[in-house]
């Protein structure tokens, strides 16, 4: 199945969050995100730059991958507007990612 | 004004059913970000019904969308007939300050909803779930009230009706649009029926966006030919474009469509919306309407929720100061 969320995975893993993540499609991308579970990661990067809107069933998927990833690795999320980043800020997400316009490394 | 939806409980609609809540916030909700956290209220709050209220059997959810202008509050209300369920019976606080591994997977939602509304609320009655929830609308939030009174305009137009209206509307406060199809051009001069007098027109209903539309308080379909000559089309196979563009009115419910004497003309390629309507048409459309579906009546001027009609182009006044009248109690 072609991947529709993950883009890459490797120590730096790669993920483009794109359109309406709502509760009918965060089953979908919580499936592909079960593919970096158990792989050596360091950093996870979320790619938000056409992300429009993020609900809670998309929040919680970040908040699992992040759980199960383990507390030593980066999660960066990148070139989110200003409406998904005050969802990650009123969910109190935010203090676990690092978040800025670009991913350079 | 309030508007009841019904949707059927299937996540696959969750797209759908939040947009058609959503277009009826940004009747009153005018900033980005307030707009973004209602929608995910609306969301969280589907999502639950839709997981958890109908896992026996299918069902519906009601929708209730209103704006209570003398509180300055947006009231929201969620029905479901599913098993009796008050999701705030649990502990909806989510420790933000809480280290990612303790942070638990579920209740997000819950948490979302009742710190942005100002107000949730939980019922069961008529065997249904309520949730209703109210958001307190500052002014700098709100959409501008609308302005905008557009009147149809072609030749052989009733010359006291125009001006009338060209003035009465300024008094009250609005601002007066007359729109037509300009063929190409920048502005078309017409001519009225009874004395020639011309008129200037230079604006055009063919290219107003959806953005511009919500500007508009009302749409005028005025007396005498105009109605007769916007309804050609040079290809019979396509609506005429003032159609195409009252169809657009008629979808937007908070607009009130004005119709007078012989406007009604108009309306018959697109009859179905006003079939079924309470209206008064000129005693020379009797025919036509009762053709178009039309619900008549016998009255000077009519008022059908967000359609008003009058007799003939003799009643202009009443039927402005009916919209006037009308405008003012919705502001």
């Amino acid at each position: 199945m072609m991947a529709k969320y993950v883009i890459e995975i490797g120590e730096v893993s790669k993920v483009k969050l794109h359109g309406h993540i709502d509760a009918s499609v965060a089953p979908e991308i919580m499936e592909e995100l079960r593919e970096l579970v158990g792989k050596d990661i360091q950093t996870l990067v979320l790619y938000a730059d056409e992300l429009e809107y993020i609900a809670s069933a998309g929040i919680r998927a970040i908040v699992f991958i992040k759980q199960k990833l383990g507390a030593n690795i980066d999660v960066y999320l990148c070139g989110a507007s200003d409406t998904v980043i005050d969802v990650f800020k009123m969910t109190g997400i935010d203090r676990f990612l690092i978040i800025q316009d670009t991913f350079e490394g | 004004m309030l508007k009841d939806m019904i949707f059927f409980a299937d996540m696959k609609k969750l797209p759908y059913m939040l947009d058609t809540i959503m277009q009826e916030v940004t009747q009153y909700v005018s900033d980005k970000k307030l707009l973004n956290r209602l929608k995910l209220c609306c969301e969280e709050i589907l999502a639950n019904i839709i997981d958890y209220a109908y896992t026996e059997k299918q069902g519906n959810i009601y929708v209730s969308c209103e704006y209570f202008a003398d509180k300055h509050s947006l009231q929201f209300v969620f029905a479901d007939e599913g098993t009796p369920y008050d999701p705030l019976a649990q502990k909806c606080t989510v420790d933000l300050e809480a280290g990612i591994e303790e942070r638990p997977i579920g209740g997000l939602g819950i948490f979302l909803y009742t710190t942005i509304m100002d107000k949730v609320e939980y019922k069961y009655m008529s065997q249904k779930n309520h949730l209703i929830l109210e958001k307190n609308l500052p002014r700098e939030v709100l959409v501008k009230p609308r302005k905008k009174i557009a009147i149809l305009m072609e030749s052989d137009f009733y010359e006291p009706e125009i001006e009338y209206y060209s003035n009465c509307f300024n008094d009250a406060g609005f601002e007066v649009h007359f729109l037509s199809r300009l063929w190409g051009n920048d502005s078309l001069t017409f001519h009225g029926h009874e004395e020639r007098k011309a008129f200037q027109c230079s604006e055009s209903f063919e290219f107003i966006e959806d953005r511009e539309l919500r500007e508009y308080a009302a749409v005028i379909i005025p007396a005498g030919y105009t109605a007769d000559r916007l309804r050609y089309t040079e290809d019979i196979n396509k609506l005429p474009p003032a159609c195409v563009f009252l169809q657009r009115c008629f979808h937007d419910k908070h607009m009130l469509k004005g119709i007078i004497c012989h406007g009604a003309w108009l309306m018959a390629p697109i009859h179905e919306l006003v079939k079924g309507r309470k209206m008064v048409v000129h005693n020379n459309l009797l025919g036509d309407a009762q053709l178009m579906g039309i619900d008549y009546v016998d009255e000077d001027v009519v008022v059908d929720a967000d359609l008003v009609s009058a007799r003939s182009g003799g009643e202009h006044q009443a039927f402005a100061q009916k919209i006037i009248a009308l405008l003012k109690t919705e502001q």
